[in-house]
């Protein structure tokens, strides 16, 4: 695997001397640190955690299970799936934090692009992550306010009903090959693009957004394109998620993912909301996301692992592959300016 | 006049002051203003500046007013002869039509969007099964967004206007009868110009609406590059780069509410000239159905004609969707693949609480929502209270903020106000955005009811020394029971449904159907929201039928 990204280092060597030291590390935590957090986290008795739609009921109450099970608590914890944008999401804390308010969630799963906003827009608390809970600081990013735990993919995905084996896109050219032309669906998603900017360079990934662009694609949320291509009215999307992917494979849809290198990246972030109400539950909670229980639930419910656990799928997935990971730096200074272009480009704003 | 009745219009005035001036006026600050709702920052015009000076600017304001014009013609073009048809002929089936008025308004327009492209998409809609290759033919642009939005007020538009055509007194009709003037004639001539008002009241009502729905220039316009007002604010709300520009959301709502003020004052102008429009009089009279006779067949059809394209196959396309594991075109091979297995989960979407929720915020917010509806009818049509005029603006005007940030704009003073008020993140939260959302809408209907009820009757009954809230309660109200009921029938529909301040105004204890909706439909998950949308479909289809049978033969009993 090739990560190609500076922060969290460029070969399997590195990853592998990485992964060793978590694994030791993460079982001699600094045992007196975590006893207290666990004992504080009781004593606050609560803890409300904003996680992905998609977990179902069953799932959430699993969870909740194990979480206290692991670490023996009794608290009364609420895993609240609402969806909508997490965009809205941010905003409705900035809004409870800007008027001295806790905010509605302890915590917040997001990925690595909504994580730089809430570490810019200062609305999340830093924690000492290796210190109490020997988490390795490659797991750590913006400055300890956030963790990553597991990582999710986006790749252009087409009907594998509809497209012949031999016209699956096999590099990014082939994407915007003229076949495609009314053919192709683009997302909203257009952090996407710049995240391949990040590792293409400010120009050729804008040239490619305009020759995207020039094959008349239809435009949508993912769920849109999704739909639409479920249906055949788009033979490929120019990117889609895994968590759509895991859908698709665990309802028989006919979506399969065009394997090209290199592969979008983004990373699932948990943190502690600043002025949470439960401060204590909800480092302890993205603690456990990260803990074995944790990795295992959140890719048995979600279908994703973290990227830097070996033997885990997303571990498998990407052995041999390049993988763009976003860097820290181009989260908090390139992303938001490259994702504006592609949305005036492809025509998601005026 | 009792001290009391002097200063009860007063008192209705406060409180919508309260409910609706106050969060009327936080838009107004929220526009001025940079960053989010509480953040430090001094008032500017920079928003005001930063949307209205943007190049493409003047198109989207073209294109909003487009849009909401050519929706507009397709539903009153719709609506009014349906209106007719279902409440002055002798049209069989009219109670069932009604009541697939009522169930089609529960397809959420986006799965609508979906299933009329799905029909008409040249690759895999009908010209595929039909083998027609070229087809000059999309929905995507503005005469599909007209189409698919307009069809879509169609029941509402209906609803509102049924109470005023059901009351009329059909002496003047029997007249043009009489007189050997034809039916299509009588319908022009006299009863579109005798309910002008309720006409008015829809067009003003769904007009602002247009300008400020979403879902239709999304799935429709946005693949297209045209935008709308609507989508301009969704920009504005979604922004990439960080957080949602509210400020700048809140000066493109200004722009709605500018034109919704003067939508109001035309409205409020022509409710003034009440006793012109006033056919419901002290004189005993039976509503008389008008016999269609060879007409019948072709009105039958195009009420069958316009519920296919409403109701029928939308509702084909979402009940085939919830029978299948995802979802794919009708075919034999799809046939093998049906299961039931989304309908077996549809409590662990969201578990058992968002029903509970719901249940609670349609018990209640339809209730308020009438309850204030009715005092502010009366006092805008029949009483001579100086700012009635104001009250009408005032109730109008909330429905010119667009839902964003009307949903914003209460979230801020909930916040604020939270340890004097301790709502916040609570159901009530829904409850009072509601209220405010469904004002103008009870109000309009219950006014288009009201202007057609002459002073006499009122007069009548104070000469025979009745005190004027007796009076009310006793002449007035019986002879609009119809458009309460409708009015609050439709409340509950458009409290069900409403999602955009659900999600705002959302915390894990006030979780509702429609955000589990949004949810699963935000992940793809097509097939399991048809399951839980046909559910409930269902069960408004059965509550509306028991509901019916007992009001409706209460307030025609109270008609005849």
């Amino acid at each position: 695997m090739k990560i190609i990204n500076r922060t969290f280092g460029r070969s399997v060597l590195g990853y592998m001397i990485a992964l060793v030291y978590l694994a030791t590390a993460s079982t001699v935590p600094a045992q007196s640190k975590l006893e207290s957090v666990i004992k504080a986290t009781q004593q606050e008795g609560a803890l409300t955690v904003n996680a992905p739609s998609s977990l179902s009921a069953s799932e959430r109450v699993q969870f909740v299970l194990t979480f206290l099970k692991k670490y023996g608590l009794k608290i009364d914890v609420q895993i609240d799936p609402s969806g909508g944008s997490m965009v809205r999401k941010i905003a409705k804390v900035a809004q409870e934090i800007a008027v001295g308010q806790p905010p509605t969630w302890d915590v917040l799963i997001m990925t690595d692009y909504h994580h730089s906003i809430l570490f810019k827009e200062n609305l999340s608390q830093q924690f000492d992550w290796s210190g109490t809970f020997g988490i390795d600081k490659k797991y750590v990013a913006y400055k300890n306010h956030s963790i990553v735990f597991a990582t999710s993919f986006a790749l252009p995905a087409y009907n594998s009903e509809l497209v012949r084996k031999e016209e699956v896109p096999k590099s990014w050219d082939d994407v915007v090959s003229p076949k495609w032309k009314g053919k192709i669906g683009i997302n909203n998603a257009t952090h996407h693009w710049a995240r391949l900017a990040q590792v293409w360079g400010e120009k050729r990934g804008v040239a490619f957004m305009k020759q995207l662009k020039a094959l008349d694609p239809k435009l949508g949320s993912n769920a849109e394109i999704f739909t639409k291509l479920q249906l055949g009215e788009i033979l490929v999307a120019a990117t889609l998620t895994d968590s759509y992917l895991d859908q698709a494979r665990k309802s028989g849809a006919p979506i399969k993912f065009a394997e090209i290198n290199p592969i979008i990246a983004p990373q699932y972030m948990s943190g502690t909301l600043k002025g949470a109400r439960h401060p204590n539950a909800a480092s302890l909670f993205s603690a456990f996301l990260l803990s074995k229980e944790g990795q295992a639930i959140w890719e048995k419910t979600q279908g994703q692992s973290s990227l830097h656990t070996t033997g885990t799928q997303t571990w498998n997935y990407v052995q041999g592959r390049d993988v763009v990971v976003l860097e820290e730096n181009f989260a908090l200074s390139k992303i938001d300016g490259l994702s504006e272009q592609a949305d005036k480009i492809f025509g998601f704003r005026r | 006049m009792s001290k009391g009745a002097r200063l009860f219009p007063l008192l209705v005035l406060f409180v919508l002051a309260l409910l609706v001036g106050i969060p009327l006026l936080a838009v107004v600050f929220i526009s001025l203003k940079t960053g989010l709702p509480g953040q430090p920052g001094a008032l500017t015009l920079a928003n005001f500046r930063s949307v209205f000076l943007a190049p493409g600017t003047h198109i989207v304001l073209w294109n909003t007013i487009v849009f909401a014009t050519g929706t507009m013609v397709v539903t009153l073009s719709i609506a009014i002869p349906m209106v007719w048809l279902l409440n002055k002929t002798d049209l069989p089936l009219k109670g069932f039509f009604y009541l697939l008025m009522i169930v089609s308004v529960l397809i959420p327009t986006f799965l609508r969007a979906i299933g009329w492209i799905l029909l008409t998409s040249p690759r895999i809609g009908l010209p595929a099964l039909l083998g027609i290759e070229e087809l000059n033919f999309s929905l995507y642009n503005l005469p599909g967004m007209w189409f698919v939005q307009g069809i879509s007020f169609v029941p509402a538009s209906v609803f509102m206007l049924s109470a005023a055509y059901r009351a009329m007194d059909p002496a003047l009709e029997e007249a043009a009868y009489t007189s050997g003037v034809g039916k299509l004639m009588t319908f022009w001539r006299i009863l579109v110009p005798l309910t002008w008002p309720a006409i008015a009241a829809v067009f003003v009502y769904f007009f602002i609406t247009a300008m400020s729905v979403f879902e239709a220039p999304a799935i429709l316009g946005l693949p297209n590059g045209i935008f709308v007002l609507s989508s301009a604010i969704f920009e504005a709300v979604e922004a990439r780069d960080g957080l949602p520009k509210y400020g700048e959301a809140g000066a493109l709502g200004m722009f709605i509410i500018a034109v919704g003020f003067l939508a109001s004052l035309f409205y409020v102008r022509i409710i003034k000239q009440t006793q012109k429009y006033a056919v419901v009089t002290g004189r005993g009279y039976k509503p008389r159905l008008v016999q269609l006779g060879r007409w019948k067949p072709f009105a039958l059809g195009f009420v069958v004609l316009y519920f296919c394209a409403e109701l029928l196959l939308p509702f084909l396309i979402f009940f085939w969707a919830s029978l299948l594991p995802y979802l794919r075109v009708p075919s034999w091979e799809a046939l093998n693949k049906l299961t039931l297995v989304n309908y077996a989960n549809i409590f662990d979407y969201g578990g058992t609480e968002p029903f509970a929720n719901t249940l609670i915020l349609i018990a209640v917010a339809p209730l308020l929502t009438i309850a204030l509806s009715i005092p502010v009818s009366w006092i805008v049509v029949r009483s001579r209270f100086a700012y009635r005029g104001t009250l009408d603006t005032l109730v109008f005007l909330s429905q010119a903020i667009p839902n964003i940030v009307l949903a914003v704009t209460l979230l801020y003073l909930f916040l604020i106000t939270r340890s004097t008020l301790p709502i916040y993140g609570t159901i009530v939260t829904l409850i009072l955005a509601n209220v405010i959302n469904s004002l103008a809408y009870a109000t309009r209907t219950i006014n288009s009811s009201m202007i057609q009820i002459h002073r006499e009757l009122e007069e009548a009954a104070q000469v025979s020394g009745v005190p004027g809230f007796v009076t009310v309660i006793k002449v007035t109200m019986p002879l609009v029971a119809g458009a309460v009921f409708n009015g609050w029938l439709w409340v509950v529909l458009l409290t069900y449904r409403e999602v955009t301040m659900a999600l705002v105004l959302g915390s894990p204890d006030n979780r509702v159907i429609s955000t589990v909706i949004w949810a699963l439909w935000s992940e793809g998950r097509v097939p399991q929201v048809s399951a839980l949308g046909v559910v409930m479909m269902a069960t408004f289809f059965i509550l509306v039928l028991l509901l019916r049978r007992v009001f409706g033969g209460f307030y025609a009993d109270r008609l005849a």
